[in-house]
């Protein structure tokens, strides 16, 4: 009988050890009661991914440094920064579907930062839950959503999973996270039930969702492609083919390959024309391509234009062994931050900071060029060429909306990546005249000032009822006011930068009406350039290349064609242009301008530096006196050569701030004299 | 002399009227047979620009089962006609283990339709699903499935058949129910599965499984790890040289030598020796074949598709084999057809 009973409790006491579920067992039969985002996903140093973020298709250790948890083991589930740190752990993503237990690492495969301070992230992972509750194909969400692959596809006629590789959430921040926040209650088994359920909320909140999936699927003539770029509403936003120049074999039938499409980002906007949109569109593909213009499938393409990030310079602040590690989910800081958080939005008068290198990086990331490219935003590396900006540099943007007492633009040198403490730091000054009321003449003119103090704070409230108009300026508004005008060539004494043609980075800070200060969270990188071009030679050539025309010296009678040789240089040089006069009656020809890079024969010996190689003296360009008509005679004649730079500059009186980039004020200048006749 | 030409007319004779046989009937009999020595599976999906398949499909899936000279051995819905898939749900693992019996293991990118096996599943032709969890069971990985990236069996192809045929027996719930038995029956059947995954696994005071190492379903070991597999110069294995290069594909004798495997990674490498994620490796160090002349056959329009199925046979007698037909094969390949 006591060994039955013994048998017994052995038997228990073995079901017993065999029932307790291990910590994976019960992650997997928790269900996500919580819907709020875990605590785990606060503690990441989420901000450092405010630039971008993106996930490698395998592990690796950092060699040098370390990530915030001080582990040098990098997941290929884990969300990386493009400064070398772990945004989150694949663990504190996935922490609001595991309460209470360390979740697997499920991988990483496509992602969509939606949320800095809420923490709000969109994502897909590479492995199913085990408990069953997601799959790879589903579209997870940090707040506990989860939208099953079905639902996405439904309205391409798809019923089973086909995998997820990349995602895009389109529209209004505000109707995405209401979105989400409802397809959080709604859960998976009610899309399950109801895929066309999504639909009906996507155009409920205007918004959208641009995807890509693991699979091909097809049905009689209609084939969805893994590389093609879906809307879930039903559309083909991009085929693979479109997204390449015609020079790739991409797309099905047609080119002949399918390059896949493994991670997706870009603007936001449903407001903007749709080619528009794809103009900002930054992707990966699943394989690479070795024709022109090749890639691999780590590199981050830009909408049928090549490549925008070559994937070891995304990895590199890592330090990884290896300088591929492939590429499968990304997010960029595509669109400008909205207009209503207190940041910088223009520097160098109405230019975008997104034009500019460097406009939008991390108070600890490094600076790039801080140098503006014409619509950069749209198509890096831009409009060519880069430009500097010099004498007073206008800086705009927004204050926060209220609450603010007083705000300052400050600065510090571009290479110094230790983030000062809010106020510790240099401000910009800037004095302003005002209009003020005159009663006497009965109109408002430019008699008041408005100045910040010696740190440049400036005080909120005047700076606001002086702009928009108010009691103290007799209800006179100041329309011309920016946040900052930066006096970079230090015109007054205390009010430039220690170095006038520096590397700096810029940034909005302020205080509030509880004495709190504040900052933005991004630095905005600029170049100052204050030096005009230098001219160290400038002579006259017979046609012959070789013969002189020395200074006042006269041409063999007859000689029509001369030749111009020229030794000149700038840090950001731009362009050159001659003039020629003389004759009788007077008459002038005008050469150029030539600029460096606009590729006539007028510049193959010149560079971004001035004339090639550095340091020589070389041909410039022919010209032909009888294009003088009748005037070309036996008479004095003047070359007049003027070199400028590319630095974008402004004229500042307090009050009107002009545009004078490229005005002759800052030309170099050199002139010869020579006498020739027909 | 006469003997000689004798001999050529005992071979060549069979062999033309075994040629005009396959002519004939097309390949409805078994495509499988071009797979016979080589077969694998792209990473996309391409148009051949070569010779038309015998479907007259010019479109090649990356599930579809490929072989050289730009044949298309099996179609994905022909691997997956078991399971009454008609879906196309790629191709991520392949082992042929009888050419004859049409035995194909494999394992796909995507989960079935139907709810009935995972992508991190092995399957055959025959019906059979040996679930993920099965696989792992040996490193203590409990419920977690980390997917099935690459497939190699070890063994006798006799006893690998019979095993797979238990395995169909079994059924995928029973596998689920006691995942323990599949390890068993791989002892019972004196044979062995090696694998990869997808994932990743930190086994609880122990090393980390990494998806570029070789498994043993069998034993719970470590085949190989991927640190040994790519050569000393190349930073492969976490934590010391500081990569996981993948393992996407892998094929290796059935005898098991080590030293033989070959395999493709999931990231290219390019430090010295440089190599991309589609071409074929040798254990310790070199190409054994560059990804474009895997595809070069079929003309596609990029010379690089990926790779992400392997199946060698490196030259093992397939039992049940007329003697007679490696060299028709040969002769057949020769001419092209």
């Amino acid at each position: 009988m006591s060994r039955l009973i013994t048998s017994l409790l052995l038997l228990v006491l073995l079901g017993g050890v065999l029932l307790v579920p291990s910590p994976q067992m019960v992650g997997m039969a928790q269900e996500s009661e919580t819907p709020t985002t875990s605590e785990a996903l606060m503690a990441t140093p989420l901000d450092a991914c405010r630039r971008g973020a993106f996930s490698t298709e395998e592990d690796f250790m950092m060699t040098k440094g370390e990530p915030f948890d001080g582990n040098p083991y990098i997941s290929d589930g884990d969300l990386l920064s493009f400064t070398g740190q772990v945004c989150a752990r694949n663990a504190s993503l996935l922490s609001v579907f595991y309460v209470g237990v360390v979740p697997p690492d499920l991988g990483l495969d496509a992602a969509d930062i939606l949320d800095f301070s809420d923490r709000l992230i969109a994502f897909a992972t590479e492995l199913d839950d085990p408990a069953g509750r997601f799959t790879a194909g589903d579209l997870l969400a940090t707040n506990g959503a989860i939208i099953p692959n079905v639902a996405l596809v439904k309205p391409f006629g798809i019923n089973y999973d086909v995998g997820l590789d990349a995602i895009q959430f389109m529209g209004d921040m505000r109707s995405i996270i209401n979105f989400l926040n409802e397809a959080r209650t709604i859960g998976r088994a009610g899309y399950i039930r109801n895929p066309e359920l999504l639909i009906g909320q996507l155009r409920q909140w205007n918004i959208d969702i641009w995807f890509s999936v693991e699979g091909t699927y097809r049905a009689g003539e209609r084939s969805i492609l893994d590389g093609d770029l879906l809307s879930a509403r039903g559309t083909v936003i991009a085929t693979n083919a479109d997204l390449f120049p015609n020079s790739v074999p991409a797309g099905i039938p047609n080119r002949g390959v399918d390059f896949g499409l493994d991670a997706v980002t870009g603007s936001r906007s449903l407001t903007r024309d749709v080619k528009d949109v794809l103009k900002d569109l930054r992707f990966s593909t699943e394989i690479l391509f070795n024709g022109e213009p090749g890639f691999t499938d780590g590199d981050v393409l830009r909408y049928q234009d090549g490549i925008a990030f070559h994937n070891r310079d995304l990895i590199a602040p890592f330090y990884p062994a290896a300088d591929f590690l492939g590429l499968d989910a990304l997010w960029l800081q595509v669109d400008v931050p909205p207009t209503q958080s207190p940041n910088l939005q223009t520097m160098c008068g109405n230019r975008s900071l997104g034009d500019f290198w460097g406009g939008y990086i991390l108070p600890d990331e490094a600076a790039g060029s801080g140098l503006y490219n014409q619509n950069l935003a749209v198509s890096p590396p831009g409009s060519p060429p880069r430009q500097p900006c010099g004498e007073y540099v206008p800086i705009d943007g927004f204050l926060p909306a209220a609450n603010v007492k007083r705000f300052r633009v400050a600065f510090r040198p571009a290479a110094d990546l230790t983030v000062p403490a809010v106020g510790a730091a240099t401000g910009i000054r800037t004095n302003w005249l005002l209009n003020i009321w005159d009663s006497s003449a009965a109109t408002c003119l430019p008699t008041g000032n408005l100045n910040t103090d010696a740190n440049g704070w400036m005080n909120a409230a005047d700076y606001l009822e002086a702009k928009a108009g108010g009691p103290s300026t007799g209800w006179c508004s100041n329309s011309h006011l920016r946040l900052a005008v930066w006096d970079s060539a230090n015109h007054a004494a205390g009010f430039g930068p220690p170095d006038a043609n520096g590397h700096y980075r810029l940034w909005l800070e302020w205080e509030d009406a509880g004495a709190v200060l504040h900052r933005e969270p991004f630095d905005h990188s600029i170049q100052l350039d204050n030096k005009n071009p230098t001219i160290s030679e400038l002579k006259v050539t017979l046609a012959d290349g070789t013969t002189p025309v020395p200074a006042c010296g006269k041409a063999p009678k007859g000689s029509s064609v001369f030749k111009v040789y020229a030794r000149f240089a700038d840090d950001y040089y731009w362009g050159y242009h001659f003039y020629v006069r003389g004759g009788n009656p007077p008459a002038s020809l005008s050469f150029g301008w030539h600029n460096y890079y606009d590729g006539t024969p007028e510049v193959v010996n010149t560079d971004d530096t001035g004339t090639i190689p550095d340091g020589s003296t070389v041909l410039l360009r022919s010209f032909d006196l009888t294009a003088m008509g009748s005037s070309f005679v036996d008479c004095c004649y003047v070359l007049d050569l003027h070199v400028r730079d590319a630095s974008i500059r402004h004229t500042f009186n307090g009050y009107t701030i002009n545009d004078g980039t490229g005005a002759d004020s800052w030309w170099a200048y050199s002139f010869i004299t020579f006498a020739a006749a027909p | 002399m006469r003997k000689r030409l004798m001999i050529v007319a005992m071979v060549a004779v069979p062999a033309i009227l075994l040629l005009i046989t396959n002519l004939a009937l097309g390949q409805s009999a078994n495509t499988l047979t071009a797979c016979r020595d080589f077969a694998f599976s792209t990473e996309e999906d391409f148009i051949t620009q070569g010779p038309l398949p015998p479907d007259g499909d010019p479109l090649i899936s990356d599930g579809d089962l490929l072989g050289p000279n730009h044949t298309v051995c099996m179609r994905n819905n022909q691997l997956l006609r078991a399971f009454q898939v008609s879906n196309d749900l790629g191709l991520d693992a392949v082992d042929i283990v009888d050419v004859d019996r049409e035995l194909v293991a494999f394992s796909t990118e995507l989960n079935s339709p139907f709810g009935n096996f995972s992508a991190g599943d092995l399957l055959t032709t025959q019906g059979a699903v040996i679930p993920n969890q099965a696989l792992m069971f040996g490193f203590g990985v409990r419920g977690l499935d980390l997917g099935l990236d690459g497939i190699q069996f070890i063994g006798n192809v006799r006893d690998i058949s019979a095993l797979l045929d238990e395995a169909r027996t079994t059924g995928r719930a029973r596998y689920v129910e006691a995942p323990g038995i599949f390890a068993q029956q791989l002892r019972q059947h004196n044979v062995d599965l090696w694998f990869t995954i997808e994932g990743t696994y930190q086994i609880p005071e122990g090393a980390k499984i990494l998806d570029g190492d070789l498994l043993s379903a069998r034993d719970g070991l470590f085949v190989i790890r991927i640190a040994n597999l790519l050569p000393n110069s190349v930073p492969a294995g976490i934590p010391q040289r500081g990569v996981d290069f993948g393992l996407d594909a892998v094929a290796a004798p059935r005898n098991g030598d080590r030293a033989q495997i070959r395999f493709s990674t999931e990231i290219l490498y390019t430090g010295e020796p440089a190599f991309n994620d589609g071409d074929i490796l040798k254990q310790g160090g070199g190409i054994e074949m560059p990804a474009r002349d895997l595809v070069a056959p079929f003309e596609p329009r990029a010379d690089f598709l990926g790779t992400d199925a392997l199946y060698m046979s490196f030259g093992t007698p397939i039992q049940g084999r007329p003697s007679f037909l490696p060299l028709i094969y040969r002769l057949r390949r020769l001419l092209g057809l």
